[in-house]
């Protein structure tokens, strides 16, 4: 791993204050691309009806917060928040351990499957997901699963394999065999020596890969819209939709924007704590090539 | 910092399980009751055998037994409301026993779809027929024919059945050999809207001949107002069924150019009637007349136009003044406009479309689906509920003499004009029939609308989009029945 | 474990010399064991909702199916005769290529330019970029939805108010048919440049330091240098992310252009996916139909990557 003191930096040479001045305007553009919306969305949440229609750019009066209540009521988001904190989880720990498990084959068995299973697992990255909505919607229905929170946890956790059988077995790769050796030395058997010595130490590929896919779950709207219908058991994507989907009918600016905060704020909240990681895992990843 | 985040929200994930669990199979029904946005109203608690045994049940004869039995219904999230509550609470004030659940959802016709893949459909279900094809529904054997609740005695007047009170000629669709699947839950009528007080205040005459209406163009743009207005983004059904269709209607009164269209006759549409329909209204583009940027927007966006006072004239459906309601300024008078005629003695004609119901097959309570229709529609109390909430019409003889006080004023005005004299109902089956014609139609509106193509390429991409779905060997050509239309211009003419 | 093969192996092929007796030692069962029992759970989850319904798609299009039952007809190629005469595919696909390949082209040239001048630089608010930038590729697609039609709406929308204070007359971003292309196609750059920019930047700061010493000691510019060591160095980089962007970029486009303009108007933003999707969930009801674009799409997406894995294949150096 580099050293950061090490980390390049192409030598300077003249005209760098006409380079630094252009990246930091297209960086400020972009930044700013990124800030205002949120803050449009963040402030009208708070406002009244009459306040927006008035003034869209004028700060709130206050904080109202007659918008997060009405959204609240109205969608059942609290039971989504539920819902979807329980399906994530689930479906993380599942694809986790799972990708684990097969990627310590895959990086170390050295036996002749290890390779065909390796590209069998690209090839989910190599499709699109759109075109798997119908037949998903069969198979729930064969199994018997069809709008339960089980298919949910089942398919999300099924879907981003590829990627984390990926970052796992380049993990894997990187680390050396002879901790193996004194495991069986020690007279540990393969499962004692995964459980207890190497899965523990993929602590990074575990952050990585859980807060990747727990972003990519959060997010989920297509798959929750095709394998569930019951209002109880829908996640918070959904419950954003479905009043996006009713200001198409009535215009409730406000509610649609309070209930976006309250959805945007674990993933905000992920971001921030685990920004290096995420941010640094992917490319270690990406390192790897 | 980053440990305190992380701790908050390792907190708030705990409480929102918790809050789920105990949530549990309660919804947010109560509450959600006053907004317009999906909810899910789960009545599932067992009524008491109260002194419901009122006059009402007394007079219907009631033997039947459905304790332990639950009512399934399935509605759309739309215009007609809430109107199931009313109904599923008679009955099981009626019903000692009977439980029913209630489910409103946008996503209606999805839910709809996957329950009857799964093999667990509703019992009663409701859903918007632009995402789901009730037709083919009917083919492949979902859906119930009505047959079995005819001879339900009315619970108003037991010498009547359900039969003899069901104005079948609102049910065109979903008529198929004879049989009626569909129910029409809330009829609503539409055409073209105007607000009466800016017509006052401004002394502009109504008008009444399309030259006064093309004259008013004129006059609309000086206000700094548009003339007209019609959403593109749901062209099919705005644009289409409640501009173009009573505009073609008016200039063929006698019904055959509507006719051929709908029989999906070959040349119907380059019929006189049909290419100067488009004509016009690609002239009034071209002068300005018509909002065109409006028509782009949400439904609730160019809607609010109409209510600001933007533009003269918005053609929509009478559901208008329920969806709008909150946003319309002190003293507009929502009125209907009797579409302007060729001659004074033309029939004045007026749009009807219909949200719809209808039993699936796989039910396994029809008996309990019968009685709902008989509260619905032939028990006053009732009856009255449901119109209360839909503030709209029912399949019912009568409707209107029965009826109509209930009805806000812009709803009764356009009900008083289909009780006028000279006045017909039509009911445009044509997307319902084929369901690609409703995209192909908006996307040519939104065309016809940014001047991409004119009046006549309109007419020529029907005629070919038609002839293509004639040739295809997956769609199937339906007869329309023209005797209803035919006697109806007839009447309104003696 | 790699010392362990070589026993049991040199122990297999023993016993192979010996063909009567094929018996498999204690160990390798037991390793079989292992990995069976490692990989099967995996291989079940994404065999059974990954895999098979990607190939599902191809069998559900040889029928005709109307979605409202169980009945299903079966219809062999005709959806394809149909889809190959059929003006609205060739209008989605017009847009799903202009709107992808420039994405892509936009997306690459932008990062690669962004992560190379800010690797470069000194700037003190290098990680404030950083965590800006890299952000809307993690908001969630509803949300990104709202946020967007609030910018691009006519009336109340940020954008047109932006444009209002420098004077610049609004437009109708999303319902104007020739600007909505450019429209989708801005937003799907913003979700992704970020992304990418912090990818490569990471990727650059694995190149050591002396080889740029060594170069600039040679004389070369900054320019030439860039072209010379970074990007080759990076090819590999570049390449595994071209391939993750092809494919994923098709969601992306696909939840963007749904959720915007459901296609609209008059079809000028609609692209394969969603063409797709209107075909099957948006009210047309031809499954069967929906199930043949979306091979179309898998075939397209599967082999362009394949096609830019094959071509942009290099001697990889080392470091």
């Amino acid at each position: 791993m580099n050293d950061s003191k090490t980390i390049s930096r192409p030598h300077r040479s003249g005209g760098s204050i006409a380079r630094d001045v252009i990246i930091n305007v297209l960086l400020i553009l972009y930044t700013m691309t990124v800030i205002i919306p949120l803050a449009f969305m963040l402030l009208n949440s708070f406002k009244t009806n009459q306040e927006f229609f008035a003034d869209f750019w004028a700060l709130p009066s206050s904080l109202n917060f007659i918008h997060y209540q009405e959204a609240i009521e109205n969608t059942g988001i609290i039971r989504m928040f539920g819902n979807t904190i329980i399906i994530v989880l689930a479906a993380l720990a599942l694809n986790i351990v799972t990708s684990a498990m097969i990627a310590y084959v895959i990086a170390r068995s050295g036996s002749k499957i290890s390779d065909p299973m390796y590209k069998f697992f690209l090839f989910g990255m190599l499709t699109p997901g759109v075109v798997t909505l119908i037949p998903l919607f069969l198979i729930a229905r064969t199994i018997h699963l069809y709008n339960t929170r089980t298919i949910l946890i089942l398919v999300y956790a099924g879907f981003e394999m590829s990627f984390s059988v990926y970052v796992f077995t380049g993990f894997f790769k990187t680390l050396p065999g002879s901790l193996e050796e004194a495991a069986y030395i020690d007279g540990a058997s393969r499962y004692q020596t995964f459980w207890k010595i190497l899965f523990p130490l993929s602590k990074p590929a575990v952050v990585t890969v859980g807060v990747f896919n727990f972003i990519e779950y959060w997010s989920d709207y297509l798959l929750a819209m095709t394998l569930v219908s019951d209002e109880s058991k829908k996640t918070v994507s959904l419950g954003v939709m479905k009043l996006q989907v009713a200001n198409a009918v009535r215009t409730e600016w406000g509610q649609l924007f309070a209930v976006c905060v309250l959805v945007i704020i674990p993933v905000l909240l992920i971001y921030i704590i685990f920004q290096r990681q995420l941010t640094g895992g992917l490319t270690a990843g990406a390192v790897k090539g | 910092m980053k440990k305190f985040i992380a701790l908050l929200l390792a907190v708030l994930m705990l409480t929102m399980v918790l809050a789920s669990c105990g949530a549990g199979s309660t919804s947010s029904a109560s509450s959600s009751a006053a907004s317009s946005a999906s909810s899910t109203s789960s009545a599932s608690s067992k009524s008491s055998a109260s002194s419901a045994a009122s006059s009402s049940s007394a007079a219907s004869g009631t033997t039947k037994d459905f304790s332990g039995k639950t009512l399934d219904v399935l509605y759309m999230v739309g215009g007609q409301g809430q109107m199931a509550d009313p109904i599923c609470e008679k009955l099981k004030s009626v019903y000692s026993g009977l439980t029913t659940t209630v489910v409103y959802d946008h996503k209606a016709g999805d839910i709809m779809r996957d329950r009857t893949l799964a093999g667990n459909p509703p019992d009663v279900f409701d859903v918007n027929s632009t995402t789901y094809d009730h037709l083919a529904a009917i083919d492949e054997g979902v859906v119930e024919p009505l047959d079995f609740l005819y001879d339900t005695p009315c619970v108003d007047d037991s010498s009547k059945t359900l039969k003899d009170i069901l104005n079948f000629s609102t049910m065109n669709f979903g008529a198929k050999d004879g049989k009626y699947y569909l129910m029409p839950d809330c009829i609503y009528a539409a055409g073209v809207w105007y607000d009466a007080k800016m017509f006052k205040d401004n002394g502009w005459k109504v008008p009444t001949t399309w030259d006064e209406f093309y004259a008013l163009g004129e006059t609309a743009k000086a206000a700094g107002k548009s003339l007209l207005l019609y959403s593109t983004k749901y062209g099919g059904e705005y644009f289409f069924d409640y501009w173009f269709m009573p505009l073609l209607l008016s200039l063929d009164p006698t019904g055959q150019t509507y006719i051929d269209i709908q029989n999906m006759k070959e040349g119907a549409w380059t019929e006189p009637a049909a290419k100067k329909a488009f004509e016009l209204t690609e002239d009034l583009i071209k002068k300005g007349y018509i909002d065109t940027t409006s028509g782009t927007l949400e439904i609730s966006e160019t809607q609010m136009q109409f209510c600001k006072g933007n533009t003269l004239f918005y053609s929509c459906g009478s559901w208008l003044e329920a969806e709008m309601a909150g946003n319309w300024p002190d003293g507009f008078e929502l009125t209907f406009l009797p579409f302007p005629k060729q001659s004074a003695s033309d029939p004045s004609f007026i749009m009807d479309s219909s949200v719809v119901s209808g039993v699936t097959a796989a039910s396994k309570n029809k008996d309990i689906a019968a009685e709902y229709y008989r509260y619905m529609l032939s028990d006053p109390e009732t009856t009255k509920k449901v119109v209360q909430t839909t503030q709209n019409g029912l399949p019912i003889k009568d409707f209107a003499k029965n009826y109509g006080s209930l009805l806000s004023n812009s709803v009764n005005s356009i009900w008083t004009a289909i009780g006028t004299k000279g006045s017909v109902t039509v009911d445009d089956e044509l997307e319902h029939n084929y369901s690609t014609l409703y995209d192909f139609i908006t996307d040519k509106s939104a065309a016809l609308n940014s001047g991409s193509i004119t009046g006549d390429d309109f007419a020529q991409a029907m005629e070919a989009f038609c002839a293509s779905l004639r040739k295809d060997s997956d769609v199937t050509i339906r007869a329309y029945d023209s005797t209803a239309l035919l006697d109806a211009i007839k009447s309104a003419k003696g | 474990m790699e010392t362990d093969i070589k026993t049991t192996e040199a122990a297999a092929a023993a016993a192979e010399t010996t063909p009567l007796k094929k018996k498999r030692t204690l160990g390798q069962r037991q390793k079989s064991r292992f990995i069976l029992v490692f990989s099967l759970p995996a291989l079940l989850l994404y065999f059974l909702f990954r895999f098979l319904p990607s190939i599902m798609g191809l069998a559900i299009s040889l029928f005709n199916w109307k979605g409202v039952s169980m009945n299903m007809k079966f219809v062999g190629l005709n959806n394809y005769v149909k889809l190959f005469q059929d003006e609205t595919f060739y209008k989605a696909l017009g847009n799903h290529l202009y709107i992808y390949v420039l994405n892509t082209v936009i997306v690459f040239a932008f990062a690669l330019v962004l992560a190379i001048l800010l690797t470069n630089s000194k700037m003190k608010g290098r990680n404030f970029y950083r965590v800006m930038v890299f952000f809307p590729s993690v908001i969630p697609a509803v949300i990104v939805n709202v946020l967007w039609m609030s910018v691009y709406n006519p009336s109340i929308g940020i954008l047109n108010a932006v444009l209002g204070l420098f004077g610049i007359a609004g437009h109708n971003w999303l319902g104007d048919e020739a600007l909505v292309r450019n429209s989708i196609l801005f937003v799907m750059v913003w979700l992704s440049t970020g992304f990418y920019m912090v990818l490569f930047m990471a990727a650059i700061m694995n190149i050591p330091q002396d080889i740029y010493e060594a170069a600039k000691i040679d004389g070369c510019s900054v320019f030439r240098q860039t072209f010379a060591i970074t990007i080759p160095l990076m090819w590999e980089q570049i390449r595994t992310a071209l391939v993750f962007f092809i494919v994923t970029s098709c969601g992306v486009g696909f939840n963007v252009v749904y959720m915007l303009t459901k296609g609209g108007p008059n079809k000028a933003s609609e692209i394969l996916p969603t063409y797709m999707y209107l075909l099957s969930f948006g009210g047309q009801s031809k499954f069967g139909y929906a199930m043949a674009v979306a091979t179309v799409i898998m075939v397209l997406t599967t082999a362009l990557a394949l096609l830019i894995l094959r071509v942009t294949k290099r001697e990889t150096y080392e470091m």
